[in-house]
């Protein structure tokens, strides 16, 4: 999901709060000035009416404009759906050397499988899986570990700063950030006893 | 990749990532929205269908419109307004509140964090070591720990409850407040 869809989704729904909001204000203030008298301003009737609105409803341009309406609806609706499928994945890091003449290109997959595979060797890692994607604009190789309740926080720390830098090491572009996020499992597995 | 945990000397390492982050609340509604657009325009298309005489069904935007026409004040409107009111607001506030950070910095992990809902059930099971608990929870934010154990009823528990969730979860940059509070087995 990208940062211009989570915009979109806070100011549609910052739009519609404050379209709520002023509905709740125009039924109180209507209220009190019909009901109650209360001088608020503006001129307020007893009944509401939509007889200037029905006369539109029942122009010959209305069928046409309302289903066409409707249409570019669904399909702002659907892409906008579509939009918050998690894809900030980056399948193809370009490495130093690039230039005119050609592309030095790093597969990501496979580095993040590899780091992934590192880490569940250490004792207490449960499991490990890891990708490069693009978080808040920044590149990020991600990896996400599973550790027992009993893992030594320690030594987990230790690795994560020790893929970080095999990262580093492999990819040197220092403008790809390094994220170890570490969960712990619901029920522990025995350790081993004796490394 | 390396085959040990002290990273050798082979140059600097990757710039840590931003704590990681919840989005999980705003795209839900994000996708609520979008859902919800779609219906809207469904009900338009269904509305110009039926004024355009293609299919037999009622023009449900003509039904509705026409179905105010002479609404008259009532005392529900201030509840139903202040109901509109509270929940426009909240609306708001959803929408503008930050995405909660989920995890905290391990020290010296230069890029490890460990998720709030982690560090829960680190609490937990730390707490479970203590002797005289016989079960614990925990639910943990950024900025605290709250354990709740079930326990025999010796004395001084909670106080070592603490001090071992505190010692478990020494490791992170900043370790949060740790809350403990029991009760007694019966």
């Amino acid at each position: 999901m990208s940062r211009r869809t989570v915009l979109l989704d806070r100011v549609v729904l910052t739009l519609i709060g404050l379209v709520v909001i002023a509905l709740g204000v125009a039924m109180a203030a209507w209220w009190l000035a019909v009901d109650r008298n209360v001088s608020i301003g503006g001129t307020w009737t007893s009944r509401l009416s939509t007889a200037e609105l029905s006369e539109y409803l029942h122009a010959p341009w209305w069928p046409w404009a309302i289903t066409s309406a409707g249409v570019v609806m669904i399909m702002l609706g659907l892409r906008w759906l579509l939009a918050h499928q998690p894809r900030n994945g980056i399948d193809e890091l370009r490495l130093d050397g690039s230039g005119p003449s050609g592309q030095l290109v790093a597969a990501a997959p496979p580095i993040m499988a590899a780091a992934a595979q590192w880490m569940t060797q250490i004792p207490g890692v449960r499991s490990a899986s890891g990708r490069f994607e693009v978080d808040r604009g920044t590149p990020v190789g991600r990896l996400d570990v599973t550790v027992e309740p009993r893992a030594d926080l320690e030594r987990v720390s230790a690795a994560c700063a020790a893929v970080n830098r095999d990262i580093a090491v492999v990819l040197q572009r220092p403008d790809v950030h390094c994220q170890v996020v570490i969960d712990v499992a619901r029920r522990g597995r025995a350790l081993p006893r004796v490394e | 990749m390396t085959s040990s945990t002290a990273p050798a000397d082979l140059g600097p390492a990757a710039p840590s990532a931003a704590a990681p982050i919840s989005r999980g609340s705003v795209a839900r509604w994000g996708a609520l929205m979008a859902i919800a657009l779609m219906a809207l325009g469904a009900l338009a298309i269904e509305e110009g269908l039926s004024q355009g005489g293609l299919i037999t069904m009622t023009p449900v935007v003509t039904h509705l419109v026409e179905g105010l026409d002479g609404l008259r004040t009532g005392g529900w409107m201030i509840p139903a307004g202040l109901a509109l009111l509270t929940l426009g607001g909240w609306l708001v506030h959803r929408a503008l509140r930050p995405s909660p950070v989920v995890g905290l910095a391990l020290r010296g992990s230069n890029g490890g964090f460990l998720t709030t809902r982690g560090m829960g059930r680190i609490a937990a099971d730390a707490a479970t070591d203590v002797s005289g608990v016989l079960d614990a929870s925990a639910h943990a934010s950024t900025r605290r720990v709250v354990v709740e154990y079930r326990g025999t009823g010796g004395s001084g528990i909670s106080d070592q409850v603490r001090s071992a969730v505190t010692a478990r979860l020494a490791a992170l940059e900043q370790p949060p407040a740790v809350r403990a509070s029991g009760k007694e087995n019966g």
